[in-house]
């Protein structure tokens, strides 16, 4: 399920503005999120997000889903994670390593926040959720679900954050990973990444 | 008579603390502190998502709502009462996301495990967990349960704690499970009831 570039942009004016206005105060800088071209087609490009640049997008599931498939033909991780949770703050500098390890065209890693439990506006909830993104120096996708925590890890299959989501380059998922004894997921992870693209043509 | 309304008084006085089963015993986190993640096993109740026999952190997965969380050393009718009353404080604020987990305690890891599940089959709690932590038999180590509480009771909003009950042997009886229900306007927003 590719999103539409242009459809997503008609639909999404309020979390694009919105986007673009967390990003500039936070960073004090302009120029994430400006709405450039998408001639690549790239889901990511609606954002038009500087390379360097931390920003936040607020999705709902099926634009998850579209985000996930718009990286096919790479290894896509996905970092199930949330604020009010300890070992997933803990083991994130992981996820931005394995990052920097990889080129983007092999394997793309997206972060998930589950920040938004239904408590409180997303407008007050995204603030120290792109502290921390800045903080890690996160210049992936990262993702803040409009869908309460409840419903997302329903639907995603998850007990409880942090997990880590590994998709094959066809876009299927290969293995949901937990911390196992306090242990972070990242030990697995790197097995699977490296497994993969050792195989990989 | 002045003589026997003071020995009334103590009377008084020492049912109303006996009768709530309250102890003067430093057990759990301590109202202020921020909750630990910590990993547990469910074995039954609120239909959430999560599989019976599945270990997770429930800190984790209730992050930022209001929780009521106990720690209990023995699921007898005490303990089926008070948390009778918390599954209908849950219910009665779901609006509110409010939440409960219930962790069972005990030596012998099995007998605590089947002791936990006898007590889901007999109850059947719609809006709270049934949990066994891993760490036993005290719970984790930094949630300083004492040996000598049967119940410990800590409600938290935000991951930190809000108020903090410890009952004797036996458990909480009425006062103490009303003391309880009491505690949870402390996590809930101002204009809220019970």
């Amino acid at each position: 399920m590719h999103a539409n570039n242009n459809g997503f942009f008609l639909v999404l004016p309020k979390r694009f503005i919105y986007c673009v206005a967390v990003t500039a105060s936070l960073m004090g800088v302009w120029g994430g999120c400006s709405g450039g071209s998408t001639s690549d087609g790239d889901w990511r490009s609606v954002g038009g997000r500087r390379p360097g640049q931390v920003d936040l997008l607020p999705l709902n599931l099926s634009e998850l889903n579209a985000l996930i498939a718009s990286h096919r033909g790479k290894i896509v991780v996905l970092d199930v994670w949330a604020t009010y949770c300890q070992p997933c703050m803990r083991d994130f500098h992981e996820l931005v390593e394995l990052s920097k390890r990889y080129s983007p065209k092999q394997v793309a890693c997206i972060s998930l926040s589950l920040d938004n439990q239904g408590l409180r506006p997303l407008d007050q909830v995204v603030p120290q959720v792109l502290h921390f993104l800045n903080e890690q120096r996160a210049t992936f996708d990262n993702v803040i679900m409009l869908e309460d925590s409840d419903q997302v890890l329903r639907a995603l299959r998850l007990s409880s954050v942090p997990a880590v989501l590994v998709y094959n380059k066809q876009g299927q998922l290969l293995e949901t990973v937990k911390p196992s004894n306090g242990q972070s997921p990242y030990a697995r992870v790197g097995q699977i990444v490296s497994g993969q693209i050792a195989n990989s043509p | 008579m002045k003589h026997y309304l003071t020995v009334g008084f103590i009377f008084l006085a020492f049912f109303t603390t006996q009768s709530s089963s309250a102890v003067d015993v430093k057990s759990g986190l301590q109202v202020g502190d921020r909750v630990p993640a910590f990993l547990v096993t469910k074995s039954g109740g609120i239909d959430d998502g999560v599989d019976v026999d599945e270990t997770l952190c429930y800190r984790c997965r209730l992050g930022n709502k209001p929780v009521v969380m106990v720690f209990a050393r023995s699921t007898g009718d005490n303990l089926a009462n008070l948390v009778r009353q918390i599954d209908k404080a849950v219910a009665q604020n779901a609006d509110k996301k409010m939440a409960s987990f219930v962790n069972i305690l005990g030596k012998n890891a099995d007998a605590v495990a089947a002791s936990a599940k006898q007590f889901v089959k007999k109850n059947k709690f719609k809006n709270v967990a049934i949990c066994v932590p891993t760490d036993q038999p005290n719970g984790p180590d930094g949630f300083k349960i004492s040996p000598d509480a049967d119940v410990t009771v800590m409600t938290y909003v935000n991951g930190q704690v809000k108020d903090n009950k410890v009952f004797g042997k036996g458990g909480a009886d009425r006062k103490g499970v009303q003391a309880v229900v009491a505690g949870t306007k402390k996590i809930l927003p101002a204009s809220s009831t019970n």
